[in-house]
């Protein structure tokens, strides 16, 4: 058994009255600039950062998204250091936004020990603004490992991770998924790597609206996808790849009959209404670091009949900042349609998370189907291990 | 290749569920302002942000001789400089310039018609719009009835196959006057139905209004008091700095009333006076807008005086700057007698509001640019507190900001700190932009996709063109019938002509500062 963190130095009441003394001392109008200082709310945000270099990451974009976002913010720092920082406590308000008013924001930040997980519910609770939703956006790989985590996890009303921060992606779907229903009633969980999964499936969703390529979504035949990988990482992260094809597979209600392993990527064999194969083929290929972990490149191809056409979906343009769709018959591009992504805007990322509350049950169905996989997954390289502790390796290990 | 209606399973509940089928936008009056300034730049923004169909196509048609690329440079030109998208994504406009094509021809030449039919079934075919139209009229009114004919007599006006739709969208002004507008209407729906027409006014595109009807409709607080047992009147007021920006042509013969009451004033009305409608659907929420305009009290010739105030600027000062008065603007008559600004008393007879004035003003060259809606709620029954206690407390407004700084906000009494009795009147405010965390679109980008998306709800129906003639009408006659008035009467920078402030006055009541 752990033991039990320390105790924080501080009591959460003197951060509330310290805000109102703030408050009051704010409430004069701003005679230089002939402001009134504006106290709107519609959330409260806490934010986790494991690491002072994460923290100082989040503050930056807190500060950006204040711009547009008056609330309260709460900032919750781990550190190693045996002794904590006392809280500090902020009013930031914006000039230039608006003629006469300057939009405000509360912030609040709170050292703790990285340990700390435990401690975590008694500082969320007390500090969330009452009636209004409260966000936990996490930053670094998610604990979904650790039980403490979903007494945490219920205390807000919208968890926000990352995967692409994990280390372990396969065992972490899995264990996402779990912390997913154990929190089901209480808190609804956001993917941020689903999120920029977003244009994606809006562009896989009209490609197939195009009146000349309705008839394709039925008599898809193989899907080629690649995501980025940079090299020097230990491991790719197929996290996106796999949400995405568990989006379509549940949408679609394809199911899988067969999985291989290959030295890059991986083959999956599924079977579709009718009893008709596809054949998918998700490898990494290497990229810039911003888009590790991230799609590169799909490719459809369609057949019935005599007809044939095929379909790809590509980050293109200047720093990749453009989703480009192209539609091709047998012999030529017959259309193409592209529009600016804003997968990498971080800011934009999180700011649609925060518009949501409710549950997003096609990420949670999207999570079930790349669970599947997850574990398919697993058990293949469990196999492969056990084949290589069986029998002495004809290669040397990569 | 094989087309087929298909369900597609891969929409459902994504977050971008509202995405219009391909369609192909032929705007006549291509290389007018309105198409550089507005719809280009909307439509690219649309684009940038991946809200246009694949395959989308545009054909601008004017009588000025261009070539397909001669025309995508000169829109490029104009996106360079009125996008709200800046820089240009250069991916995102070849490919939005790859469905950019140009038709020259007059407007008055029915051969030109099949030709362009004949163009737009090319376009189907090699950019699969699906014999969907979009025809925008971006031109002066007088051209309306002609285009129209003319689609109609070359079979564009209906879909040329099952499944597809066409569409016009018609800017305003719709009429000079209720007989205008019902010619103009008859005319319409000669050649179109009904629900095939989208005439736009874009104030119905802002945010704010819509966020009208969700303060009214989202909040069981509101609307219990919404009616004449506790509001004492209510104000609006759509005050602009500009002048009339080189439109001496069209302004010298409309006039403020028919700019800016006729539509824009009494749509705001509407929206604030409508009893609430069964759905946030087209119809529906139509149906109650038209009840209400169709319940504002008759105006008689010889009681417009009485009820409506105009102006005329003359020279003065805006921000600083001197600016000429409009007698003076080029392609003005020197002798105008246009008004440029307005004030009007205007009564809804029904249960909700008997006998609440509403006070509608607007004008250009006032001292500061505001929409806004004012709400007065009447006094306290009675006066607990007596006295100094209440001195410089305001009955309290609700004020719905439109421009700028978007929002909500109520201004109440409260007890300032200490032993003794004493009010002030506080507000409290929402901003809309700043509470939630996008950016609004541009009014013209939400409606031109809303009329892709076939959803006419912020689009004015027939009857509510028509029901909002009439009292424009009728003050018109009054007006006519009344002395020619003594313009310019109020300096550019004021906040009109004293007579308006009297005229508030003699009703107890006083203009809010906006």
């Amino acid at each position: 058994m752990s033991s039990l963190p320390s105790a924080l130095p501080f009591d959460i009441e003197v951060i509330e009255r310290e805000l109102a003394r703030l408050w009051q001392s704010a409430a004069m109008p701003d005679r230089r600039h002939e402001l009134a200082l504006s106290r709107t709310s519609v959330l409260t945000l806490f934010v986790y950062a494991p690491d002072t270099s994460r923290a100082e990451t989040a503050r930056d974009l807190i500060s950006r998204l204040s711009m547009h976002h008056p609330s309260r913010v709460v900032l919750l720092v781990a550190t190693r250091q045996e002794r904590l920082d006392e809280p500090q406590v902020s009013i930031q308000c914006n000039l230039g936004i608006a003629e006469r008013y300057a939009p405000c924001y509360e912030q609040i930040t709170i050292t703790l020990p990285s340990d700390g997980l435990e401690l975590l519910p008694s500082l969320l609770i007390p500090l969330a603004l009452p009636d209004l939703p409260a966000f936990l956006w996490w930053l670094g790989p998610l604990p979904c490992h650790d039980r403490r985590f979903v007494a945490v996890a219920r205390t807000v009303d919208r968890l926000i991770f990352d995967s692409l921060e994990s280390h372990h992606p396969i065992a972490d779907i899995i264990a996402t998924r779990r912390l997913v229903q154990q929190v089901t009633r209480s808190t609804a969980v956001s993917d941020l790597n689903w999120g920029r999964l977003g244009p994606w499936l809006e562009t896989t969703a009209r490609m197939f609206e195009i009146p000349h390529c309705r008839w394709a979504l039925e008599a898809i035949t193989r899907v080629d996808l690649r995501y980025g990988y940079l090299p020097q990482h230990s491991t790719p992260n197929p996290t996106q790849a796999l949400l995405y094809l568990g989006w379509m597979a549940s949408r679609l209600g394809w199911r899988l009959a067969s999985l291989e392993l290959l030295d890059n990527g991986l083959h999956l064999d599924l079977t579709a209404s009718g009893n008709r194969r596809l054949r998918w083929t998700i490898a990494p290929e290497p990229s810039e670091e911003l888009f590790h972990g991230q799609l590169l490149r799909i490719r459809f191809a369609a057949e019935h009949n005599a007809e044939t056409a095929s379909f790809s979906i590509d980050l293109s343009g200047r720093g990749r900042a453009t989703l480009r769709l192209r539609v091709h018959d047998r012999n030529h591009c017959v259309l193409e349609h592209a529009f600016h992504h804003h997968l990498l805007d971080l800011q934009r990322l999180l700011l649609n998370e925060l518009q949501e509350v409710a549950p997003d049950w096609l990420y949670e169905h999207a999570l079930d189907e790349a669970t599947g996989l997850a574990v398919e997954y697993r058990k293949l390289e469990r196999l492969k291990e056990h084949e290589r502790d069986d029998l002495p390796p004809r290669n040397p290990p990569r | 290749m094989t087309t087929a209606t298909l369900q597609n399973p891969l929409r459902e509940g994504l977050r971008f569920e509202r995405l219009p089928d391909p369609c192909i936008m032929v705007i006549f009056g291509a290389s007018g302002d309105l198409t550089r300034r507005k719809l280009i730049p909307a439509l690219y923004n649309l684009a940038y942000d991946g809200l246009l169909p694949p395959g989308f196509s545009i054909v601008g048609y004017a009588r000025r001789s261009l070539t397909d690329d001669e025309f995508r440079q000169e829109m490029r030109a104009a996106v360079e400089r009125f996008s709200r998208r800046q820089p240009i994504d250069p991916d995102v406009w070849d490919t939005f310039a790859q469905g950019l094509f140009y038709f020259t021809a007059d407007f008055t030449d029915g051969s030109a018609y099949p030709k362009l039919g004949e163009v737009l079934e090319r376009i189907d075919r090699e950019r699969a719009t699906a014999g969907n139209r979009i025809f925008y009229l971006a031109t002066p009114p007088d051209a309306y009835e002609t285009i129209t004919q003319f689609l109609g007599e070359s079979n564009l006006a209906q879909p040329s196959r099952s499944g597809s739709w066409v569409r016009l969208i018609v800017e305003k002004p719709f009429g000079h006057d209720l007989e205008s507008a019902i010619t103009l209407n008859n005319h319409l729906l000669r050649y179109f139905r009904e629900e095939q027409l989208y005439r736009i006014d874009h104030y119905l595109g802002k945010e704010t209004v819509q966020n009208i009807l969700a303060l009214r409709f989202a909040n069981g607080i509101f609307e219990p008091i919404w009616n004449r047992n506790y509001i004492d009147h209510v104000q609006i007021t759509v005050a602009e700095t500009i002048g009339i920006e080189g439109r001496g042509g069209y302004y010298d013969r409309a006039g403020a009333l028919r700019d800016m009451v006729q539509n824009h004033l009494l749509q705001l009305l509407s929206v604030i006076a409508m009893e609430p409608p069964i759905a946030f659907e087209a119809d529906p929420v139509r149906d109650e807008k038209v009840k209400a305009l169709r319940a504002l009290r008759p105006i008689r010739p010889e009681d417009v005086h009485e009820l409506t105030v105009r102006g005329q600027y003359g020279p003065g000062f805006i921000g600083g700057r001197p600016v000429s008065g409009y007698r003076e603007e080029p392609r003005v008559a020197p002798n105008s007698l246009t008004e440029t600004y307005v004030a009007l008393k205007l009564f809804i007879d029904n249960w909700r509001w008997a006998d609440v004035p509403f006070y509608l003003r607007t004008g250009k060259r006032l001292p500061r640019r505001v929409t806004e809606i004012a709400i007065q709620f009447k006094r306290v029954p009675h006066p607990l507190f007596k006295g100094m206690a209440t001195a410089g407390v305001d009955p309290n407004w609700l004020v719905i900001r439109i421009q700028p700084d978007e929002g909500v906000s109520l201004n109440i009494a409260a007890k300032l700190p200490g032993p003794r009795i004493r009010l002030r009147t506080v507000t409290m405010g929402f901003l809309y932009g700043t509470s939630f965390l996008v950016q609004s679109p541009d009014a013209y980008e939400r409606l031109l996709l809303d009329c892709m998306l076939g959803d006419s709800t912020l689009f004015t129906r027939r009857d509510e063109t028509e029901a909002a003639w009439v009292p424009i009408t009728q003050i018109l006659r009054g007006w006519a019938e009344s002395p020619p008035p003594e313009f310019p009467n109020y300096d550019a920078g004021t906040w009109g002509p004293p007579e308006a402030e009297q005229f508030i006055a003699r009703d107890g009541r006083r203009w809010r500062r906006p």
